[in-house]
C-alpha cells in the first residue's frame, strides 16, 4: 500500500513539473530554410536586397544580435539609427567586419567611457553560419538599401557566384589594395619560395600564379589564400585582409607586367 | 606499420569524404574502395555489440543498410516517431548509466568508512547498493543496446559519420564494458571471500569505479563533439583528427560535471530508497537502519551538490567560450525558459536538503529549540534567493500588464531576471545549505580543544566576509561589461565560496575530533514526512539530469553536429517546452518503476531468507513445544 502511496506522491511531483512548463510560452522554433543561393534569379538590385534581407534574418543570424534602427540591443551595435552602418562603412571595412570581426573592435559609445559590447561577432563565412561571398554581399546590399542606396550591382553578384568564368568580373568585385606594399608582403610571407609568377624568379615547389591568374577569378586565389588546402597553407590567423588586398594588387600587376613582357619578347625576338 | 597506418587514413577518408567533400571525388573514392569500406563498416557495427544475440541483429541491420539503402538518411517509427523513440531510450540510458556509475562511487566510499571506523554498518550499506547494481547494470546494457539499434537504423548517416571518426573509442568503449563486467562481478561475488583481504576489495572497487568513469568519458567525447565539433583537417593524421575530436572544447567540462553530478544522483537514489524502504519499515530497527541510511545518503548526495553548480558554471562558460550563438540559444534564446524550470527543480532540492538537515536536528538531536532563529533566518534567506533565481528576465504577461510595465521586462523584477542576481543567489543557497550541515554535524557535540573559540570566531568572519563579496560582486556586476562579469566577476564569487567549503570543513573536523557528546543521535523516529522529502529530493536530481540532458541536445539546434551536419529530417525543430516536459516527466516516471522493480527484485532473496528463518524458527520452537 505505501508503494501505491509513493507512486502517486512520484506522479504529483512530475505531474506539477509537466503543468508549469505547460504555462510558460509555448513555441516551437523551426529550423531555418536552407537558402539556396541561386545567381541566375538576380536580375535587378531588388533581387539582392531581398535575398540579402533573407539572409539577414535567416541563415546569417544576424539579427539575434543586432537592431535595425527602431530596436535596441545591448548585446551588439544597432546596424541601422542615427548613423547606419549602410552609409558609415565601406564595403572593404564591412567584408573584414563579416570575415576578421576582431580586426577592429566597435566599442559601446553609449556608455561613458565607452566599454566592448556583451556578445563577440563570428566570422560569418565559417561555421556554423557559413555565408558565401555572394550571400555577404547581399546582406551588405541590404543593409545599404535601409539606409540609402545600394551600390552592389547584379553583374558583381553573378561574376562572384560564378568565379571561373571570367577574369574581368574578379577585377571588377574585387577591391585592390597598394600593389607597391603587395610586393613588399609578397615577400615577408615568403610566397615566391613556392611560387613563381610567369618567368619571375621563384620557387618550383608550387604552381606558377601566372596561369592561375589568367584562369582563375582573383576572389578564387584569395579563398585558396585564405582557407588554405591539401597542398598550401590557410593564412586566415597570419594575414589582414589589408595584407590579402595589397599582395592580390600586386598579383594582378605583375600579371600585366608578364603578359606585356610576353607580348613584347616574341616581336623583338622575331 | 607505415602501410597498415596509410591504409586506414584511406579508408576513414571514405566514409568522412560524403559529407565534406564534393561529389564528384567521392565518387570516385567510393568506387575504388566499396569493398574495403563494407567490410570495415561491418567490422566497426559488430565490434560494439557485447552479446552474440545483439551483435547478430545489429550487424542484420548493417547488411540491410549496406545493401538496399545507400543513399538513406533517416528511417522513422510509425506512431511515436524516431526523434521520440531515441530521446525516450537515451534518456532512459543515461539515467541507468549514472546509477551505475555513480552507486560504485558512494559504495567505494561507505565501504572505505566502514573499512576505517570499523562500523559494519557501512560495509552493510555498501553492499546492499552493490547488489542493487548488478541489477541495474544489465538494465543499461539492454537500454545501451537499444539505443544504438534505433540509432543505427533511424539515424544512419549521423551514425556512420560519427563512426568514421571514433571508431577507435568504440573498439575501446567494448573492451572498457567487458573489463566493468569482469570487475564487477569479482567485487560484488567476492564481498564476502575478500572480507578478511578488504584492501584488495577496496581496490577492486577502485578498479570498478576507474573503468566506470573512463566508460563514461569515452561516451562524453561522442556527445561533446555533437555540441562543439572541432575542425578536423584533411592535413591531420588519423590519430591526430581522433584526439582533435575527443578532446573538444566541451568534453572536460562534461567529463567533471558528470563526474560531480553521478556522485549527487548516486547519494540521493541512496536517500529516496532508504526512504521507501523506511515507509514499509515494520520493525523499529528497520526504521534506525533505513533512517541511518537516509541520513548517508543525503549526506553524500549534498556534498557532490555544493560544488555542482560550479562545474555547470564551468560547462557554460566553454560553450560561450566556443560559440557565443549556442550560449545565446541556450541562455538568452528559446532554451532559456528551460533554465527557469531547471532554477524551480535546483530550488526545490536546496528547500529539500535543508529541510531534512533541519528535522533531523529537531527529531534526532532533539535541539531544534536552540537553532529554531537560525532555521527561520536560513529559510527566510533559502525562499528569498529561490524567488529571484527562477525571476525570468522576461515576464509572461499579458498585452495590458505589458503596457503597464512599459515592456516584457518588470521595472523592478526585471533586475533579479539577470545572470549577475542569479550567480549571486546561487552561491549564497550554496552558502547557506553549508550552514544547515555544519549545525547538524555539530549538534550534540561541544568542541573541546582550546582553540575551538578562535576556531568559531574566525568562521563567522569567513562566513561574513564571503556573503559581503559575493554580494558585492554581483551588485558590481550590473555596472561592467558581461565579458568582465563571466570571467572575472563570478569567478570570484565561486573561488571565495569554494574557499570557505574547503577551510571551514577540516577546520571543523579537527576542532570536533575529540568533542565531548552533549546528547545522543536517537535513529528511526524521523516522521513520514521527512522520507516524502527524501523521496522528493531523488526524483528532482533525476528530473534535473532529464532537463539538462534535453537542455544539451537541443542547443545543437537543427544540427546533429553542430554547424557540421544538418539535421534535415522532420523532426530538425525544436519542441514546444510543454511538449518536452511531459516527455520529460514520462520518462522519469517510467525510470522511477523500473528502479522500484529493480528494488522489488533485488530485494526477493532477503524476503525468501527471512520466510525461511521464520519457518526454521517456527518448526524449532513447535519441535521443542513437542519435546
Amino acid at each position: 500500500m505505501y508503494i501505491l502511496k509513493v507512486l502517486t506522491f512520484v506522479a504529483s511531483i512530475l505531474g506539477g513539473f509537466a503543468y508549469i512548463a505547460q504555462q510558460i510560452p509555448q513555441e516551437v522554433s523551426m529550423p531555418p530554410q536552407e537558402e539556396k543561393f541561386d545567381a541566375a534569379k538576380v536580375q535587378t538590385v531588388d533581387d539582392i536586397v531581398d535575398i540579402g534581407q533573407k539572409i539577414f534574418f535567416g541563415k546569417g543570424q544576424c539579427a539575434l544580435c543586432h537592431a535595425l534602427g527602431g530596436g535596441t540591443s545591448g548585446r551588439c551595435p544597432n546596424l541601422g539609427g542615427d548613423n547606419p552602418v549602410g552609409i558609415k562603412l565601406t564595403r572593404e571595412f564591412e567584408y573584414e567586419t563579416y570575415t576578421n570581426p576582431e580586426a577592429y573592435v566597435y566599442m559601446d559609445y553609449t556608455s561613458s567611457p565607452p566599454k566592448p559590447f556583451a556578445a563577440r561577432m563570428p566570422q560569418i563565412n565559417k561555421p556554423p553560419i557559413g555565408l558565401t561571398e555572394p550571400e555577404m554581399l547581399t546582406v551588405f546590399s541590404f543593409l545599404q538599401k535601409t539606409s540609402g542606396t545600394v551600390e552592389i550591382t547584379p553583374a558583381e553578384i553573378v561574376a562572384l557566384a560564378n568565379p571561373d568564368k571570367g577574369k574581368t568580373a574578379s577585377v571588377e568585385t574585387v577591391a585592390l589594395g597598394d600593389a607597391v606594399s603587395g610586393k613588399a608582403i609578397y615577400e615577408k610571407f615568403e610566397c615566391g619560395g613556392c611560387h613563381k609568377i610567369g618567368e619571375m624568379e621563384g620557387g618550383d615547389k608550387g604552381p606558377n600564379l601566372l596561369p592561375a591568374l589568367n584562369t582563375k577569378a582573383v576572389t578564387s586565389i584569395r579563398s585558396a589564400i585564405f582557407e588554405g588546402s591539401n597542398y598550401h597553407p590557410s593564412y586566415d590567423e597570419k594575414m589582414t585582409v589589408r595584407e590579402m588586398k595589397d599582395i592580390l594588387s600586386y598579383l594582378v600587376s605583375a600579371k600585366g607586367t608578364e603578359e606585356d613582357a610576353a607580348a613584347v619578347t616574341p616581336a623583338t625576338g622575331a | 606499420m607505415g602501410k597498415r597506418y596509410q591504409r586506414k587514413k584511406r579508408n576513414r577518408d571514405v566514409i568522412i569524404v560524403p559529407f565534406l567533400a564534393k561529389e564528384g571525388r567521392v565518387g570516385k573514392m567510393n568506387k575504388t574502395f566499396s569493398c574495403r569500406v563494407w567490410v570495415q563498416r561491418f567490422l566497426e557495427n559488430k565490434a560494439i555489440f557485447f552479446g552474440l544475440f545483439l551483435a547478430l541483429l545489429f550487424s542484420g541491420v548493417a547488411f540491410a543498410q549496406e545493401s538496399s539503402t545507400v543513399m538513406t538518411e533517416y528511417r522513422d517509427l510509425p506512431w511515436i516517431g524516431s526523434r521520440n523513440a531515441i530521446w525516450i531510450v537515451a534518456q532512459l540510458h543515461i539515467l541507468f548509466a549514472g546509477f551505475v556509475l555513480g552507486v560504485p562511487m558512494f559504495a567505494l566510499t561507505c565501504e572505505y568508512i566502514g573499512y576505517k571506523t570499523g562500523d559494519v554498518r557501512y560495509d552493510k550499506l555498501a553492499k546492499e547498493f552493490t547488489k542493487l547494481l548488478t541489477a541495474a547494470f544489465g538494465t543499461t546494457a539492454t537500454f545501451g543496446a537499444i539505443l544504438l539499434f534505433l540509432l543505427v537504423g533511424m539515424y544512419p548517416k549521423l551514425f556512420n559519420y560519427l563512426s568514421g571518426i571514433f571508431f577507435p573509442t568504440f573498439v575501446l568503449y567494448a573492451f572498457l564494458f567487458i573489463a566493468e563486467t569482469v570487475v564487477l562481478y569479482i567485487y560484488w561475488y567476492g564481498w564476502d571471500y575478500m572480507a578478511g583481504r578488504k584492501k584488495l576489495h577496496l581496490f577492486m572497487g577502485v578498479l570498478l569505479n576507474l573503468v566506470g568513469l573512463a566508460i563514461m568519458w569515452t561516451a562524453d567525447a561522442w556527445l561533446s563533439f555533437q555540441a562543439s565539433p572541432v575542425v578536423l583537417s584533411e592535413n591531420m593524421g588519423y590519430w591526430q583528427r581522433l584526439w582533435a575530436a575527443v578532446h573538444n572544447p566541451t568534453w572536460n567540462p562534461v567529463n567533471i560535471h558528470r563526474v560531480i553530478g553521478n556522485v549527487v544522483l548516486g547519494g540521493f537514489m541512496c536517500g529516496a530508497y532508504a526512504g521507501v524502504r523506511y515507509l514499509g519499515s515494520k520493525t523499529q530497527a528497520e526504521r534506525e537502519h533505513y533512517d541511518w541510511m537516509g541520513y548517508i545518503g543525503n549526506f553524500i548526495g549534498t556534498f557532490g551538490l555544493l560544488p555542482l553548480p560550479f562545474a555547470g558554471y564551468w560547462l557554460m562558460r566553454e560553450v560561450y567560450e566556443y560559440n557565443q550563438q549556442m550560449g545565446i540559444t541556450l541562455m538568452g534564446g528559446i532554451l532559456s525558459w528551460l533554465f527557469i524550470l531547471q532554477a524551480i527543480q535546483i530550488g526545490v532540492l536546496f528547500l529539500g536538503v535543508n529541510y531534512y538537515f533541519w528535522q533531523g536536528l529537531a527529531c534526532r538531536a532533539k535541539v531544534e529549540t536552540r537553532y529554531k532563529k537560525y532555521i527561520l533566518a536560513m529559510v527566510t534567506v533559502l525562499i528569498l534567493c529561490f524567488g529571484v533565481w527562477l525571476t525570468p528576465h522576461s515576464l509572461v504577461a499579458s498585452l495590458s500588464e505589458a503596457r503597464a510595465m512599459g515592456g516584457t521586462h518588470h521595472p523592478l523584477l526585471g533586475v533579479f531576471g539577470v545572470m549577475s542576481a542569479k550567480l549571486t543567489v546561487v552561491n549564497l543557497m550554496i552558502l547557506t545549505t553549508f550552514i544547515s550541515f555544519l549545525l547538524y554535524w555539530r549538534a550534540n557535540q561541544e568542541a573541546t580543544v582550546s582553540w575551538a573559540k578562535g576556531a568559531r570566531i574566525f568562521q563567522y568572519l569567513l562566513f561574513t566576509v564571503a556573503v559581503i563579496v559575493v554580494i558585492g560582486l554581483g551588485v558590481y556586476g550590473y555596472y561592467v561589461p558581461a565579458v568582465v562579469r563571466v570571467k572575472i566577476l563570478s569567478t570570484v564569487q565561486v573561488l571565495v565560496v569554494l574557499f570557505v567549503l574547503v577551510t571551514v570543513t577540516p577546520l571543523t573536523a579537527l576542532s570536533l575530533k575529540s568533542a565531548k557528546i552533549t546528547g545522543t543521535m536517537t535513529w528511526g523516529v524521523m516522521p513520514v514526512r521527512s522520507q516524502y522529502v527524501l523521496i522528493s529530493n531523488g526524483i528532482m536530481v533525476i528530473l534535473i539530469m532529464t532537463l539538462m540532458g534535453y537542455v544539451r541536445s537541443a542547443s545543437r539546434v537543427h544540427f546533429h553536429i553542430y554547424g557540421v551536419m544538418r539535421d534535415t529530417s522532420a523532426y530538425a525543430y525544436t519542441p514546444p517546452i510543454g511538449f518536452a516536459a511531459a516527455l520529460m516527466a514520462s520518462t522519469t516516471f517510467m525510470f522511477c518503476l523500473i528502479v522500484l522493480f529493480i528494488f522489488w527484485v533485488a530485494g526477493l532473496p532477503d524476503k525468501a531468507q527471512k520466510k525461511m528463518a521464520l519457518q526454521t524458527g517456527a518448526l524449532a520452537s513447535a519441535v521443542g513445544v513437542k519435546e
